[in-house]
């Protein structure tokens, strides 16, 4: 049993992998005449503007929900996904536009362990010889030339076994032949972590590594990748959506939100003190497994938006329930607030002339609709009077409501500039602390 | 008070090519009107199979005993007829995938007019009103009551495959790993959902899952489930302060939470179902076995008022 | 079963027939597993330009009337039973490819290929390692299915004429042959060579199906 008692700040040594504002921009599939009908390009934001830097030893988290990015940082990191702009760092040397050979030779210091232990290893394929394969890939770089002979071989498997030993696959002679669909959930993710440290990195990337695992297998899982750890003198970047499992690992944690990072600093630090209201709303609603400590909570509205049309200034605004009259409204955030309004049977008063909602478009900082001529008036009017019941940081943000020709315009200020801030130990992204 | 549902010894044993799983052995679970009773154990345990015995969609071929009592009617011995008008009406399914239950080729307005000219003779008009109200109570805006599943984000195609559960009002829904495949705010979503259904229609939940966490969270009672046996039952209270179960103990400490200090597991792996162990099926992996163990099926006993567990040693634990 | 206008007696060429069946299909399908396997693999995977052009020729080719297109090469080639194979070969090739290419286009999504890409592996050691076998279990029901297709088609040849000389003996080509002497009321030339083409047919795909069933589970390494 791996306990946390007195977890002293690791040994830490010099910054292994370091990210500097990385977009991962990927396009999103439409027909070829519709593309050349956008104004700007059409894509998901799946990473936009991320940095952040892993010291060797230590065991940085990343924390979202799905669509928060995490997943495709953890790829960028290791290059299988290419990063649109920005930069990677491993141990000093610029990764960013790595290709061919010299890539290859990273792939030996830098490995990634996908979230299904049943779909990461080839069905086709021995554990032994799943194993054992990068060192067949790399066989060079171990100083054997000549990587048919017998020696080879021999080597090989000796160095598979004793990995397999040192996960805990054992009896390791007998689980060499078997095949994936032979194996428990727990043993595949061991022999995926098995295939990843075979060849000796120093940079390890776990996606999910437990969360496909049954309960009470994971901590089993966890304690071999902690021990690992230690014994290899590893450096982890542990993503996945389990905030309880990113406390109890993780010494640092960033946690992500549609693309972006907004709170970033020690674990035990942003779990006792979070800043950020995500931060805080994500801690909330994690369940307790002790029916004693029920409680109320406060969610976020909705859901997260989509990725290819984020919401402007601060991303969490539409659901923020700490937001400020600065934080990004637009023209959308009113259409949004309008449809829930002329939904509501309770609250609808005499709104047709304001319906119906896909009478209205929202442009950036602008919301309007074309009316009758007759109408405009009246319904600037009705607009006026429905913004009394809107959220106050709403209604301060709006710089005007007019009519305009046959249109009723309603404009939003901008929003002041969002910006990463040092707040106690640690960085967060929030205009609460600007 | 009746129980709304009563299981009798029941058992299910899927054919296979390498012979019978034995997935439920001598099931029995009684759950009341308007309570949430969870359904918990991990892979393999048998708990989805409790689900579709009880709903009658087992596969073809599938050997079952025993019986499931809905409001005192056997629905084992029930014909096809019968079992569809009860589906919908009286007991309604919500699973972890919604797109199952979902056609994408049909809008969610014709999902709910299908599912209640189904089941009940009303007018188009009629069946498209009650399907607005069903929808505006779930936070669906009525905008968007024309559109497609796939236009709805996952945890809005949940929210809909609930309002389509509820829409005929029936008396128990079955939840099958509703929110596995949502994230956790979303999830506290659903689950609030779930807990006003409860209160304003009085309804009960059989909420199976393999999360200890929501079942804390909102469940009355809690039933845990170990290699197709049922291993411990009682109010949740009682269950987790003080599991009486060896089974139970285990999985109780390895949830890793926010306060966790020590990571725990649980040795070995379940069991194969087709060649399970003899006497009790946890004794390969219990720190507690003894030969009785080995020997003997632990018969279910009430060890305290409400609190059921199936081990020879359960008052050890009290 | 009597004898054919020659005298030739029609169940030894009933048998032959048989051979001369397989052997075609031998070689044309085969030869189209061979050619269309690799192909569809690499152009499943590369994707790009390769692709598309490769898509476009085989596409081409799949939308030719087949029996025409098995015409044309035959009657380029010459008559003769390799020259049949072959060109039942150019027939066949776009449905192996594209089996294969489809295949590969899901298989190249799952998250083994993306862990051996992560551990370095290079296209070829992708391909061949990863992709190619789980691949290849799709191709045993597709391989009986155009195998009995094939049959068919190269009786269409021999019946029109194309392809095999005579003497050789092949049921399409008896029963081209044996059309002339159905109004004198000598129906057996006619019938049993025709009947031994739908019972190689049919009993081909039938073995496609239950190959499948026996093959499948075992390639796959499944459990149970």
């Amino acid at each position: 049993m791996t306990g946390l008692e007195e977890r002293s700040p690791p040994e830490l040594g010099d910054e292994i992998l370091r990210l500097d504002n990385v977009n991962v921009h990927f396009p999103v599939k439409m027909p070829f005449v519709q593309r050349l009908l956008q104004r700007e390009e059409v894509v998901v934001h799946a990473v936009d503007g991320v940095s952040f830097s892993v010291r060797a030893g230590e065991i940085l988290g990343l924390v979202g929900e799905s669509g928060c990015g995490k997943t495709t940082v953890g790829r960028a990191s290791v290059r299988l996904v290419n990063p649109t702009s920005g930069r990677i760092f491993f141990a000093g040397q610029d990764i960013s536009k790595l290709g061919g050979r010299n890539l290859r030779v990273l792939r030996r210091k830098m490995q990634i362990i996908f979230q299904d232990p049943h779909a990461s290893l080839n069905p086709a394929m021995t554990i032994g010889r799943a194993i054992g394969h990068p060192l067949w890939i790399h066989g060079a770089a171990f100083g054997l030339q000549n990587r048919g002979s017998e020696a080879f071989g021999k080597w090989v498997q000796q160095r598979v076994l004793s990995t397999m030993r040192e996960v805990g696959l054992t009896p390791e002679g007998q689980l060499f032949d078997k095949f994936p669909g032979d194996l428990s959930g727990g043993q595949k993710q061991r022999a995926v972590i098995a295939r990843a440290l075979i060849l000796g990195p120093s940079l390890l990337v776990v996606d999910e590594g437990v969360s496909m695992l049954d309960m009470s297998i994971r901590a089993k899982v966890l304690e071999l990748m902690i021990d690992l750890k230690r014994h290899h003198g590893l450096t982890y970047l542990f993503i996945t959506h389990d905030l309880a499992a990113a406390k109890f690992v993780c010494d640092r944690i960033a946690i992500m939100y549609l693309g972006r990072i907004v709170e970033i600093g020690p674990a035990r630090d942003i779990y006792s003190d979070p800043k950020h209201p995500y931060t805080k709303a994500l801690l909330q609603v994690i369940p307790i497994p002790d029916p004693d400590k029920r409680k109320e909570k406060v969610l976020p509205r909705g859901e997260v938006p989509d990725a290819v049309h984020p919401p402007s200034g601060c991303r969490f605004h539409p659901r923020c329930p700490a937001v400020l009259a600065a934080c990004g409204w637009e023209g959308r955030d009113f259409v949004d607030f309008l449809d829930d309004h002329l939904s509501d049977p309770k609250q609808a008063g005499d709104e047709s002339i304001l319906g119906p909602i896909e009478g209205w478009r929202a442009d950036g900082l602008v919301a309007m609709m074309k009316a009758e001529p007759e109408n405009v008036e009246k319904a600037v009017e009705r607009v006026k009077a429905i913004l009394v019941g809107a959220p106050t940081a709403m209604t301060q943000a709006i710089a005007s409501v007019s009519a305009q020709n046959r249109t009723v315009m309603l404009r939003f200020n901008p929003p002041n500039e969002l910006r990463q801030t040092q707040v106690q130990d640690r960085v967060v992204e929030c205009l609460l602390y600007q | 008070m009746e129980p709304l549902l009563q299981v009798q010894d029941l058992s299910v044993h899927y054919k296979t090519r390498r012979g019978f799983v034995r997935a439920l052995e001598e099931f029995k679970l009684d759950a009341l009107q308007g309570e949430t009773l969870g359904v918990v154990g991990e892979t393999g345990c048998g708990k989805s199979t409790l689900g579709k015995a009880i709903l009658g969609i087992l596969p073809a071929g599938t050997q079952v005993e025993g019986k499931v009592l809905f409001r005192g009617r056997d629905l084992t011995h029930l014909g096809n007829q019968m079992y569809r008008r009860l589906r919908g009406e009286e007991i309604a399914l919500i699973f972890q995938d919604p797109m199952t239950r979902l056609n994408p080729l049909m809008t969610i307005m014709d999902h709910f007019v299908e599912e209640i000219q189904d089941h009940e003779s009303v007018s188009s008009a009629e069946a498209r009103s009650r399907a607005r109200e069903a929808l505006v109570s779930m936070g669906i805006h009525e905008s968007r009551i024309k559109n497609y599943p796939h236009e709805f984000s996952g945890g809005m195609r949940q929210r809909i495959m609930i309002a389509l559960a509820i829409v005929l009002k029936p008396s128990l829904l079955i939840a099958d790993e509703p929110t596995t495949s949502l994230d956790v705010i979303v999830e506290s979503q659903i689950l609030g959902i779930l807990q006003d259904l409860k209160r304003a229609y009085h309804m009960s939940v059989l909420l199976i899952t393999h999360n200890l966490g929501i079942v804390a969270e909102v469940c009355d009672r809690v039933a845990v489930l170990y290699a197709g046996k049922l291993v411990e039952l009682g109010p949740v209270r009682n269950v987790f302060h003080k599991p009486l179960h060896p089974y139970t103990q285990g999985l109780l400490a390895s949830i890793i939470h926010l306060e966790t200090r020590e990571l725990h597991s649980i040795e070995g792996s379940p069991p194969d179902l087709i060649a399970p162990p003899s006497g009790c099926r946890f004794h390969p992996r219990c720190p507690y076995a003894q030969s009785i163990c080995v020997e003997k099926v632990p018969p279910l006993v009430e060890f305290e008022p409400g609190h059921f567990a199936a081990c020879h040693f359960g008052d050890k634990f009290l | 079963m009597g004898t054919d206008d020659l005298g030739r007696d029609l169940f030894s060429r009933m048998l032959y027939g048989a051979r001369t069946s397989l052997e075609i299909m031998a070689i044309g399908v085969f030869l189209a597993l061979i050619i269309g396997f690799p192909v569809g693999l690499v152009s499943g995977y590369l994707g790009g330009t390769l692709d598309r052009v490769l898509v476009l020729v085989m596409d081409s080719i799949y939308a030719f009337p087949g029996l025409l297109l098995a015409a044309m090469v035959a009657l380029f080639l010459g008559k003769g039973v390799f020259n049949v194979g072959i060109a039942i070969t150019v027939i066949y090739v776009p449905t192996y490819f594209r089996v294969t290419r489809n295949q590969t286009l899901s298989v190249r999504e799952e998250p083994y290929v993306d862990a051996a890409r992560s551990l370095g592996a290079g296209n070829w050691a992708v391909i061949w390692s990863y992709i190619a076998y789980n691949v290849l279990i799709s191709i045993p029901v597709v391989f009986s299915l155009s195998a009995a297709d094939a049959i068919l088609t190269a009786a269409g040849l021999s019946f029109l004429g194309l392809g095999l000389e005579r003497p050789t003996p092949d049921w399409g080509l008896d029963l081209s042959d044996a059309q002339k002497f159905l109004t004198s009321g000598v129906w057996w030339s006619s019938f049993f060579p025709g009947v031994m083409i739908i019972i190689l047919t049919v009993g081909l795909s039938f073995l496609g199906e239950g190959l499948n069933d026996i093959v499948n589970p075992l390639l796959r390494k499944e459990r149970a």
